[in-house]
């Protein structure tokens, strides 16, 4: 059995890793509430441009933007995944490393040859020891990440795929629903339009509708406009949801280690009590003992 | 079938500025001219300048707004507007406004004399921090003009405050 000093030692060991928890729990409250904020704000907005641009997607002749159109002659495919730059956020990184590498398995039986393109430290360490191509990887950008920053990436990736570099790409990243629930979101950033699954159909039958749209200036004009400003929104949205999940698992992964060492103290207060108690009987012991052999 | 409602949306990035809001008529400032839609109008989609946008809600009332600039979709029954941002006539702040225009101008000038000394010749060897400030400056002069618009159509919404119906909040 420990020594009671052990068992002091271990106690007040504890409380400091408790204080600490609690400190990192109230941080992440703290700049869960910022972002949680400006998330839900912006969701309305990035819906309404995301619906657009999927109408204009399927309404539109292909020929109308070349991001519109697959291209066919690349076997490339780009995944964009979003991580954090920091740990101690319980299941956050690995729930996505684990829908990363189901995903990259998938696009390599369909023929395709998968490459990443990452963002936060924790998904570079985790990508770099294994055997898949990195395109990018961005590592302590998520703690000032703004518009502008979300608007280089679109650009890039923008203009990696007109370049015919890629032949899809898709962007994960984990979408903040409430507290408890986080849910990992794998989805096409280009080409834009139809899933695959679609059967193909030429572009007057696919859209009968596609004449009674009215674009104002001409199509040419306006999508080009329009497009990059819509997938910018996409990745700004995708990274704010991210950060917000990622302040809220770690809010949450703190609240529970912060329970454990309640529950470590309270199991190790007891066995400090019950030695002190031993201790304290045997003691006892020896003074009646050695006043019964005096008397003896 | 034709609707005798719209259901105008307006939403910008940091709020829900209108959200179906039952509307008679819309009109705008697109980018190839001012337009009013009627319920019932064919499919439509264009961009907007920053300028003003009115509504009228089915008591006939009339209400305005300023949007700095944006993408409007007009459907037969809703019309959605996507604004950069969206302002209250009465919330307007026509100081401000002179302030961020004066800003904007000395940015811009700014810019230009930058990019005005560096004639031609910058062009047979540059250096890349060289090249990283041109191309930084030539940020920096687009942001300015699009602040300076931002700031111009805000001036010209509070001097003509009194002339268009707003509903005060």
């Amino acid at each position: 059995m420990a020594s009671l000093k052990d068992i002091k030692r271990h106690i007040s060991a504890v409380k400091q890793t408790q204080k600490l928890t609690r400190a990192m729990n109230m941080v992440a409250a703290a700049k869960l509430r910022a972002t949680q904020n400006r998330t839900e704000r912006f969701r309305y907005y990035a819906d309404e441009h995301a619906r657009l641009i999927q109408e204009i997607a399927d309404r539109s002749p292909v020929e109308a933007s070349s991001l519109l159109s697959p291209v066919e002659d690349s076997q490339k495919a780009l995944i964009l995944a979003i991580s954090s730059d920091r740990g101690l956020c319980g299941s956050f990184n690995s729930n996505i490393f684990s829908t990363l590498d189901k995903a990259v398995v998938r696009l390599i039986d369909e023929g395709l040859e998968p490459e990443l393109f990452l963002i936060g430290r924790k998904a570079r360490d985790y990508y770099l020891r294994r055997k898949i191509t990195i395109h990018k990887a961005m590592v302590g950008v998520l703690g000032e990440m703004d518009y502008l920053a979300a608007q280089l990436i679109a650009n890039e990736l923008i203009e990696s795929y007109s370049a015919g570099n890629y032949k899809e790409i898709w962007l994960l990243y984990t979408r903040f629903q409430s507290l408890s629930r986080l849910r990992v979101e794998f989805d096409r950033f280009l080409p834009l339009g139809q899933e695959e699954s679609d059967q193909k159909a030429g572009p007057s039958e696919l859209n009968p509708e596609a004449l009674d749209y009215l674009v104002e200036p001409k199509a040419e004009i306006l999508l080009p406009r329009l497009i990059p400003r819509s997938l910018t929104i996409l990745i700004y949205r995708a990274l704010l949801e991210s950060v917000t999940s990622e302040n809220a698992a770690r809010m949450q992964a703190m609240d529970n280690a912060s329970k454990s060492c309640k529950d470590i103290i309270e199991s190790l207060t007891m066995a400090y009590n019950k030695a002190r108690q031993a201790a304290v009987t045997s003691e006892l012991l020896d003074i009646v003992n050695g006043a019964e052999a005096l008397r003896g | 079938m034709s609707a005798r409602e719209f259901k105008l949306t307006v939403v910008t990035p940091d709020k829900r500025f209108l959200w179906e809001t039952p509307a008679l008529a819309v009109g705008a400032i697109g980018s190839e001219g001012a337009f009013t839609a009627l319920p019932g109008h064919v499919p439509f989609l264009t961009d907007l300048k920053a300028g003003r946008v009115w509504y009228r809600d089915p008591a006939g009332q009339e209400d305005s707004f300023l949007v700095t600039g944006g993408f409007v979709e007009v459907l037969p029954e809703e019309v959605t507007i996507l604004a950069d941002s969206a302002e209250r006539y009465d919330e307007i702040d026509a100081e401000r406004a002179e302030r961020a225009q004066r800003r904007a101008e000395q940015r811009l000038r700014d810019a230009k004399n930058f990019l005005g000394a560096r004639p031609q010749e910058a062009k047979v060897q540059v250096s890349p921090e060289e090249e990283e400030r041109l191309k930084k400056e030539r940020m920096e002069l687009v942001r300015a003009e699009a602040a300076l618009q931002r700031a111009t159509a805000r001036m010209k919404a509070a001097r003509e405050r009194s002339k268009y119906p707003h509903k005060k909040k």
